[in-house]
């Protein structure tokens, strides 16, 4: 999809200005265009750029001795801590770093941004912010200097990589302003944040009245209008009220998600729980019908089923109770037992009796539980009684299938 | 129209939910019950078409017992007189094995489906051959007779039993004639 071009709102010079950059798929090298005043072209929020002004940003380059990512880390959150740079809430979402590793060093450039975007684009929506030093080219290993408004405004680069920034915020003769570089540039040198004095100087037309000759020797000065360039902008950084805009779309984007995931489930288990409840008809109705297909095929012998429940036990023998004392005396030992009382009712047959001995009981009952007709009637026998003269008193029970 | 405060909104959120929450409880109530009840339904239809089942893979059995019944047909009954014919004739068989009787007493007939169940109970003394001999004679099958419960106690060392019976007669029901 073919990117629409982005615009760049920057304070250059006395006001701000809205630049348009080539997007893609147009003309490579072709130059940003300076469209005018910003008020009277703010483009849509999907594409413009604010770039805030470099006395609203504060640089600072801080060397580590590691090039380990985590040792880095650690190190640049305790020197912003210790030199008191850290935001307020401890939080480093104001603090974005770019890193130069050199000699097993790494020099990290951090800029500390307000909280808020500044006048009158405070609570204005922008899709990218940066701080106006990181979106004009410097020149390599040189410095630039411009006007934002009444800020005079010097960026360092250590190669082609901005590396600090500063900012004269009053009236300066220039043999002040000469004297201010020269000690930003001591300075740095000292510190090693730059490697060598600036070689080239890169002047906004506006300034062409300042005179630096007899400074940085050697050093050519260049003139340039400073048109945007996103080569070192990384828009790391956003405004907090952009950021808690994006935390609660995002909170109401998760909300949403987990409401939906859960709709769904309930959505699943509705579904199932119908689907359930519609087998369970299904199924009803299938075996209605079958038993009606089987109620058709048995109609004829029915009132026979009905009536042989009552006339089953007086014309099937293998229940009358004759036919159950047979089975159970021929069980009986040749003697040692003798059977006192023999119950049938309701279905349960009873038999009390004595034996000369509890072993002889068991031996009974073992018999009877093993006669194969009278296997289909589950007995039971509690431990029999032991009586004074050392015979048992035993009670069986089963009952008709 | 004046857009809700969040307070607002929160109210109306929770109020939605309360409302959904309650129709779920009746939902899960309803569908709990349903469920319940069909599958209850289901279970019973299954029992009923297992029965059906069995008494198809039962057929011919069934055939030769309603040959049977078409071959010993049940008596009608016809009222209190022919109840007291059967306890006569249990009488009469009683009295022929030399059996005892002590105490009688003819029960409240059952009635189901087209069949009545004349039932008399009795205690009888006499020895343990007597008692066999009288239960052989009188349930054969084709009489309709049922032992609905035999209690033998020995009553003494020797072969002397005290029982206790009660036996039913099946009729096919009749219609009784009633006075104007």
């Amino acid at each position: 999809m073919k990117q629409s071009p982005a615009s760049v709102l920057i304070r250059l010079r006395e006001e701000w200005e809205a630049w348009k950059l080539p997007g893609e798929g147009e003309v490579l090298g072709q130059p940003p265009r300076l469209l005018g005043a910003a008020a009277d072209h703010l483009s849509s929020a999907k594409n413009r750029i604010l770039a805030l002004p470099a006395r609203l940003v504060m640089a600072a380059p801080i060397w580590v001795n590691s090039t380990d990512p985590e040792v880095v880390q650690t190190s640049i959150a305790l020197e912003l801590e210790v030199r008191g740079w850290l935001p307020r809430k401890k939080t480093t979402d104001a603090v974005c770093s770019r890193k130069i590793e050199a000699g097993g060093k790494t020099l990290v450039v951090a800029a500390i941004f307000p909280a808020e975007a500044p006048a009158p684009y405070s609570g204005t929506d922008f899709a990218r912010y940066e701080a106006s030093p990181f979106l004009v080219e410097p020149g390599e290993n040189g410095v630039a200097l411009w006007r934002e408004g009444d800020d005079l405004v010097a960026v360092f680069s250590r190669g082609t990589a901005v590396v600090y920034w500063a900012t004269l915020d009053w009236p300066a003769s220039p043999a002040q302003i000469r004297i201010w570089l020269e000690m930003l540039s001591l300075q740095l040198i000292a510190t090693k944040i730059l490697e060598t004095a600036p070689r080239r100087i890169v002047l906004d037309p506006a300034l062409g009245d300042l005179d630096l000759t007899g400074h940085f020797p050697g050093a050519p000065r260049e003139n340039a209008s400073f048109p945007p360039t996103l080569k070192n902008a990384d828009f790391a950084w956003k405004p907090e009220t952009t950021r808690e805009i994006e935390r609660k779309a995002d909170s109401t984007r998760k909300t949403r998600q987990i409401a939906l995931a859960l709709a769904a489930v309930y959505l699943v288990f509705a579904l199932a729980a119908g689907l359930h409840l519609g087998w369970l008809a299904w199924k009803s109705r299938l075996l209605q019908n079958q038993i009606a297909a089987l109620e058709a095929a048995t109609s004829e012998f029915q009132p026979v089923v009905r009536e042989w429940r009552f006339i089953g036990p007086g014309a099937e023998s293998a229940n009358f109770p004759l036919e159950i004392l047979h089975h159970v005396v021929r069980n009986l030992p040749a003697s040692g037992i003798r059977l006192t009382i023999y119950d049938t009712t309701d279905g349960r047959v009873t038999i009390e009796g004595e034996a000369v001995s509890a072993t002889l009981a068991s031996q009974f009952f073992s018999a009877m539980t093993n006669d194969g007709d009278l296997q289909r009637m589950n007995w039971q026998m509690p431990t029999p009684a032991l009586l004074p003269n050392n015979a048992a008193r035993f009670q069986l029970t089963g009952a008709l299938p | 129209m004046r857009k809700p405060t969040a307070s607002e909104r929160r109210l109306v959120a929770i109020f939605v939910g309360l409302i959904f929450l309650l129709l779920n409880f009746f939902v899960i109530r309803w569908y709990s019950a349903g469920r319940q009840q069909l599958s209850a339904q289901v279970t019973a239809l299954e029992q009923t078409a297992a029965e059906y089942r069995a008494l198809l893979t039962e057929r011919p059995q069934w055939e030769a017992r309603q040959q049977w019944v078409q071959a010993h047909p049940l008596e009608t009954h016809q009222g209190r007189e022919a109840e007291s014919r059967f306890a006569e004739e249990i009488q009469t068989t009683l009295t022929q094995n030399g059996l005892d009787i002590d105490a009688q007493q003819l029960k409240d007939s059952a009635l189901d489906g087209g069949l009545v169940q004349a039932q008399l109970e009795f205690s009888v003394k006499g020895r343990l051959e007597q008692v066999i001999r009288w239960l052989c004679q009188i349930q054969q099958p084709g009489n309709h007779l049922v032992v609905q419960s035999l209690t033998l106690r020995r009553i003494d060392d020797g072969d002397t039993m005290n029982a206790r019976i009660r036996i039913g007669k099946i009729f096919r029901a009749g219609k009784v004639a009633q006075t104007p």
